[in-house]
């Protein structure tokens, strides 16, 4: 279960990245656009696009274990999650619609931290997305600072 | 490599955060940001530690990391892939990142100073572009390398800055060079005063105040950080850090009435501050900004430390120099003497902090304060003008530290405040180690009482 906090936090406009195994096996990155927890609050479903981050999410299955961190650029507050993914699909309208609203509370955001729209652009992608669903197993606080990397639980806050 | 690592230098400024993924012995992923890469060379990076110890535990056990750095120009992705080599506690690469780190994170406001624990050095495997958003972007051509032309024109103006004698020759020959011939727009040099922790401006170009004696607390800011470190800090976007300009600004106003603004840009986009480093110990900085993003490059910072170092070594070999002269003293000019200008003006010293007013004006405090007044006291109660460095350096109510005294730029700071303030007492320079009071009117000293 996905605490009310954490829920709305990963829905906010905060910037979102995945690290994953690649199909070479290795670590891989990958930037995501938007999320969404689901209504029983057990599980996120996280956009992202394979063809921007090939690496990150060719590897990516059911079953597939993978890491999701979500940072708040105005002050840096970071969680990080981990867990399965139990299903990945292409997103569908409403998927769509999550992630495009998401990218454009992001770039307002970033916008008036004084990121300019060309870098913006650069990082949220909006076309050719897939959903994948994290079953999150462990919660980390991942805010810079000595309490970075503190576990948070088996069960999320 | 796709791409070598030269073409993406500004991925490497701390401006965009990068990210780093890992693995850890069972395959579990941990992806985290970062707030600094640093570039070694064309096939190495050093990544920061501070305390994202899971990715540390990862590599040592993996050896693999996944890295993307952003461009923080245009903000293009590039992916790395990362072979760990070895975790470095000292040296120069773990020295400079240090510095830098200190001066970002001061600059994002990120809480706690984040102490480097170590950097860590990784083989860089590959580096590749990362599709750009909505369709694939062309990847930016590199940009051509200058081959160390900065660096020739900082060696030339070294060597002009070493051939001088004259101490405030130099300082105003290193600030003219440093914008007629490497074309940095606003320059300052500041002198540190180790015992009071603070560095004072000596002088300045492109500001509209000189800002003459003005000062920045050890520590604070690009300027107090690369004294602190005796690190060069360069800053390439302070876009998203107002609060860092304001940190220096508001550094020095824990007084008002004595305070004299930092001449300074008001809204900085880059700065660099080299520290003037001799025998191992900071004397000072020389610092350039700009209102533009990513104003100054890495060979900017080498030629800035270049000319500082020498800059400090200059002055050293000036101070020692002046210490040992005992050229006989210059006649006073005819004149000078006898032309006091009629009416008076008053001088206020208050001991708690060596402050010297000039009719109810701040002028400067310190050791230059104590050493006006001084000064002023043998004028007003002998009449003498001339004075030599030596007597200055023994009088013991002066109480100069002995060892590194640095009376020589002490006093170009008063004698260049004195002139800025148009005051009516100046100090002239007849010959090497002597000084003379030059007094239009007559002093009327006054020792504020004490509490």
């Amino acid at each position: 279960m996905i605490g009310q906090d954490l829920a709305a936090f990963i829905e906010g406009p905060v910037m979102m990245v995945l690290g994953t195994r690649s199909l070479a096996g290795l670590p891989a990155v990958g930037r995501a656009i938007g999320a969404r927890v689901t209504p029983e609050r057990d599980a996120i479903d996280i956009f992202a696009s394979p063809s921007q981050w090939a690496d990150a999410l060719g590897g990516v299955a059911a079953g597939s274990q993978i890491a999701f961190t979500a940072c708040r650029p105005s002050d840096y507050k970071t969680f990080q999650l981990k867990g399965e993914v139990v299903d990945v699909a292409p997103v569908d309208p409403a998927d769509q619609v999550v992630a495009e609203r998401y990218a454009d509370d992001m770039t307002r955001v970033l916008l008036d931290l004084g990121v300019q729209q060309r870098q913006i652009d650069q990082w949220l992608t909006r076309v050719g997305l897939v959903r994948l669903r994290l079953s999150p197993s462990s919660t980390f606080a991942q805010t810079p600072g000595p309490g970075a990397g503190a576990q948070l639980g088996k069960v999320a806050p | 490599m796709t791409v070598p690592l030269s073409a993406i230098r500004d991925c490497f400024e701390g401006v965009i955060p990068s990210i780093v993924a890992t693995l850890d012995a069972a395959g579990t992923p941990n992806v985290s940001y970062l707030s600094q890469v640093y570039l070694v060379d064309e096939t190495h990076v050093a990544l920061s530690n501070q305390f994202f110890s899971k990715t540390v535990a990862n590599v040592k056990a993996t050896g693999r990391a996944a890295l993307v750095v952003v461009d923080g120009r245009t903000g293009q992705q590039y992916a790395l892939d990362l072979a760990y080599e070895r975790s470095l506690g000292e040296g120069e690469t773990f020295e400079r990142m240090a510095a830098q780190l200190k001066a970002i994170s001061s600059q994002h406001a990120m809480g706690e100073v984040m102490a480097l624990r170590s950097a860590d050095l990784y083989r860089v495997i590959d580096c590749r572009p990362a599709p750009g958003g909505a369709a694939v972007t062309a990847v930016r051509p590199p940009e051509p390398v200058n081959d160390g032309e900065r660096l020739a024109l900082a060696a030339r103006l070294a060597a002009t800055v070493a051939a001088q004698s004259d101490a405030d020759a130099m300082i105003d020959r290193t600030l003219d060079g440093l914008t007629r011939d490497l074309g940095f727009a606003n320059v300052m040099v500041l002198s540190l005063d180790e015992g009071a922790a603070r560095l004072t401006t000596l002088a300045s170009r492109g500001y509209a105040v000189g800002g003459v004696g003005s000062e920045v607390a050890l520590g604070d800011g690009s300027i107090g950080i690369a004294a602190a470190t005796l690190q060069p800090v360069r800053l390439s976007d302070m876009s998203r850090g107002r609060r860092f300009a304001e940190a220096v600004r508001n550094s020095a106003e824990i007084d008002a009435a004595r305070h004299i603004p930092l001449p300074g840009l008001v809204e900085p986009q880059s700065q660099l501050a080299a520290p003037m480093v001799s025998r191992g110990r900071a004397t000072g900085v020389l610092f350039a900004e700009s209102p533009e993003r990513f104003s100054f490059t890495g060979e900017d910072e080498d030629a800035l430390t270049l000319i500082g170092a020498q800059l400090a070594a200059s002055l050293r070999l000036a101070e020692l120099e002046a210490r040992e002269s005992a050229a006989p003293l210059a006649p006073p000019l005819a004149g000078a003497a006898g032309g006091v200008a009629a009416g008076s003006f008053r001088v206020k010293s208050f001991s708690f902090d060596d402050s010297v007013f000039i009719d109810d004006a701040y002028l400067i405090k310190g050791v230059p304060g104590r050493l006006l007044f001084h000064l002023l006291q043998v004028f007003v109660e002998t009449g003498r003008r001339d004075f030599t460095n030596r007597e200055i350096r023994l009088e013991p109510s002066l109480r100069l530290p002995d060892l590194k005294d640095n009376l020589e730029t002490r006093l170009i700071l008063l004698r260049r405040r004195l002139d800025e303030k148009a005051a009516p007492v100046r100090l002239t320079r007849p010959g090497r180690g002597q000084i003379r009071l030059d007094v239009q009117g007559t002093p009327r000293l006054e020792i504020a009482p004490a509490g």
